[in-house]
């Protein structure tokens, strides 16, 4: 194996030009081929794609009969009423898990005022939130279920280090609108690139705390999501984003998100289960005068979701099919390139063949040759996407405004290692296949014509 | 060691069939030093070519050191090509870009030999020519005569039987064709046998039996002949 190995190192050695050629002609193909691979594939995803075709989005339209619903991510939220009515007939039922929240933000402080403030992107959420999201704990744990009127709060990792420098903080006060919460736990939401929970899907920011929605509630935490209503109540929209909560529990405003998770083995009949329940609540409603739109529910599957925002990427979808496009004209211009060096090689083939190597060493070295050039373009291939992705980090974050958060954007940005490793065995497998024929073609080169003269 | 019988090569285009060599026979025995003559287009490099297994053949039989050749395979080929036979070309056909020493390598990789055994051939081989201590050498460095001598240490470094040169001194002018010889016919008389295709009669000369190609078919000239040749 040695020998071959040398062997195939002097042939990448002969006519270095055209072998330089051929890795920096692959390379540049696989650079972008990556690079857009990469951002595509990290927009599209989430740390719980093997559950996202079990967790639905449920909407049930009270918006007025001309409402458009633009996209899949634009179904109104619920109600409160609607709301009420779901997880009284839904949260403790056997083969599904309710979760709901809803949209904030606000100022979190220290008693102590002993560091700067920060201004936190939040949710306030049912404790079924954080096994939906299944994000992993650096400390303490969620707030049990009889906890939700309880003045606590889980704070993300960045909020924790900014607060109190990554130390454990759990059984910490901070303050939220004066009143004080007591640290129960620390979450890692780092891994969440998009912030699904709230269907923005948007990956410039996602939850640094995370509070108890009935706490919520019960001490007007400010609204500040998606919050569409009716026309009859979209004066008072401000008021009931900010003060008016009991009024919002009886206007048609959605601003609650309801997510159900169905158990592996009953997903099929959860389905349809929540699917009648949905229809025959909406058909009452309607009896009742409250809906009157033609889509009166959308029951919407994560993973669909996760793919419908995958293809709304439209330039990076475009870049991305230029990108495969760049990377066919590449391996076909190394194919020429490697014909054109094979040619200009035959007499070498055919001195290799009188001195005594049969067709089958030389197809070995060969292929051990193109190996090592497939290998050599992966990894400047990898190189160069690195850098990449690091410029369209940076012309991302130039594009977003003053509210995103860099090391977020920056996630997005980032080589996802498991998707970098299957695309370059890909490529591999490509140029591989792709080199065959010129190699078949010269290990059958007749010696004696080659070697005369 | 070597015996061909009525081996006939075609050489077909769409237009033409060309008959390069016809019912040729012929012996080798060991030891021997054979020049093949004859004018251009005669059919000599293909009757080396088919010698040095480096051609197949239509009809006819070969046996090189009793195995029929015309019942192998590319992988039994190979083999005996690389343990039984050296070749010598006109055009050196040295790799420009390895120095002498992985030049000479090279048959000797493919035969499988562990390094150490490997260094021992090339070192011997290149003291054999003349040429020891310039192993580091690239062959551009060299002149005509001492890259031929490089492809003879190649050659020999496989310690082949039989020695196939073609044209040896064709690219060389008269000194280095002289030595070149020399050092042909030194190591025939340690027992190499050597054929040696020539368009040179004079060199031709020099070997122990003289074979004349004409129109692909092959007859033994005694040394008279052969001078009725040259003059």
């Amino acid at each position: 194996m040695k020998d071959l190995v040398q062997l195939a190192w002097r042939g990448l050695k002969q006519k270095r030009k055209l072998t330089l050629l051929m890795v920096l002609n692959l390379a540049i193909g696989i650079t972008l081929l990556l690079t857009m691979g990469t951002i595509v594939t990290r927009s599209g995803h989430s740390p719980i794609d093997e559950r996202a075709d079990r967790i639905y989005h449920v909407s049930l339209n009270f918006m007025d009969p001309d409402y458009e619903n633009r996209s899949p991510f634009s179904v109104p939220p619920l109600t409160y009423t609607d709301a009420q009515s779901l997880y009284t007939d839904w949260a403790n039922h056997n083969s599904v898990r309710l979760s709901l929240n809803y949209t904030t933000s606000f100022v979190i402080d220290l008693p102590d005022r002993s560091v700067r403030p920060v201004t936190a992107e939040a949710s306030a959420a049912d404790t079924g939130y954080f096994d939906l999201l299944q994000v992993p704990f650096i400390y303490g744990e969620p707030w049990r279920a009889d906890m939700d009127n309880t003045a606590v709060i889980v704070l993300d990792k960045k909020a924790n280090d900014l607060l109190f420098g990554g130390e454990n903080s759990v059984g910490q006060q901070v303050v939220i609108n004066n009143r004080q919460l007591e640290v129960v736990g620390v979450m890692d939401m780092s891994a969440y690139l998009r912030r699904f929970q709230n269907m923005r899907f948007r990956g410039r920011i996602n939850d640094m705390a995370v509070v108890p929605l009935g706490y919520a509630h019960a001490n007007n935490i400010a609204r500040t999501g998606y919050m569409p209503c009716r026309t009859k109540d979209e004066p008072l929209r401000s008021r009931y984003r900010r003060d008016d909560v009991q009024g919002l529990k009886s206007a048609e405003c959605g601003y609650l998100h309801a997510w159900a998770e169905f158990v592996p083995h009953n997903q099929e009949q959860s389905h349809a289960e929540l699917t009648l329940w949905l229809r025959n609540y909406a058909e009452q409603q309607v009896t009742l005068g409250r809906f009157g739109h033609a889509e009166p529910f959308y029951l919407s599957q994560l993973a669909t979701l996760n793919d419908r925002m995958s293809d709304n990427l439209y330039w990076e979808q475009i870049y991305l099919k230029f990108a495969y496009l760049l990377f066919a004209i590449c391996l076909i211009n190394t194919i020429g390139i490697l014909l054109a060096k094979n040619q200009s090689r035959a007499r070498l083939v055919s001195l290799y063949r009188a001195l005594g190597a049969n067709k089958l060493y030389i197809l070995k070295i060969q292929l051990l040759e193109l190996s090592m050039l497939s290998g050599a373009a992966i990894v400047l291939g990898l190189l160069l996407a690195q850098f990449g992705l690091v410029a369209m980090f940076h012309l991302a974050l130039y594009q977003a405004d003053y509210l995103a958060d860099a090391e977020q954007v920056r996630r997005m940005y980032s080589m996802d290692i498991p998707f970098a490793l299957q695309a370059a065995m890909g490529i591999f497998i490509a140029i591989f296949t792709a080199g065959l024929y010129p190699i078949i073609k010269a290990s059958r080169t007749a010696p004696a014509a080659q070697l005369r003269g | 060691m070597l015996r061909m019988k009525n081996i006939s090569k075609i050489y077909r285009t769409e237009l033409v069939e060309t008959h390069a060599l016809s019912d040729v026979n012929f012996t080798v025995e060991e030891g021997e030093f054979i020049a093949v003559t004859g004018p251009s287009g005669s059919g000599k490099t293909t009757f080396l070519n088919i010698t040095g297994l480096l051609e197949s053949f239509e009809q006819g039989s070969y046996e090189l050191d009793g195995e029929d050749v015309s019942t192998l395979g590319d992988k039994q080929l190979s083999r005996l090509r690389n343990e039984k036979i050296g070749f010598i070309f006109q055009g050196f056909n040295l790799i420009s870009d390895l120095n002498l020493y992985d030049n000479i390598e090279v048959p000797l990789i493919f035969r499988g030999l562990s390094a150490q055994a490997r260094k021992k051939r090339i070192e011997d081989s290149l003291e054999l020519v003349g040429l020891g201590g310039r192993a580091s050498h690239f062959p551009a460095q060299l002149s005509g005569g001492q890259q031929q001598r490089v492809a003879i240490a190649r050659a020999l470094a496989g310690q082949p039987r039989f020695l196939l040169a073609d044209e040896p001194t064709g690219n060389l002018d008269t000194m280095m064709a002289r030595q070149v010889m020399d050092l042909l016919e030194e190591i025939n008389r340690q027992g190499t046998t050597l054929l040696m295709v020539t368009h040179d009669n004079e060199l031709a000369q020099r070997a122990h039996r003289n074979i004349q190609i004409l129109d692909g078919q092959l007859r033994d000239i005694n040394k008279n002949e052969l001078v009725e040749l040259i003059s």
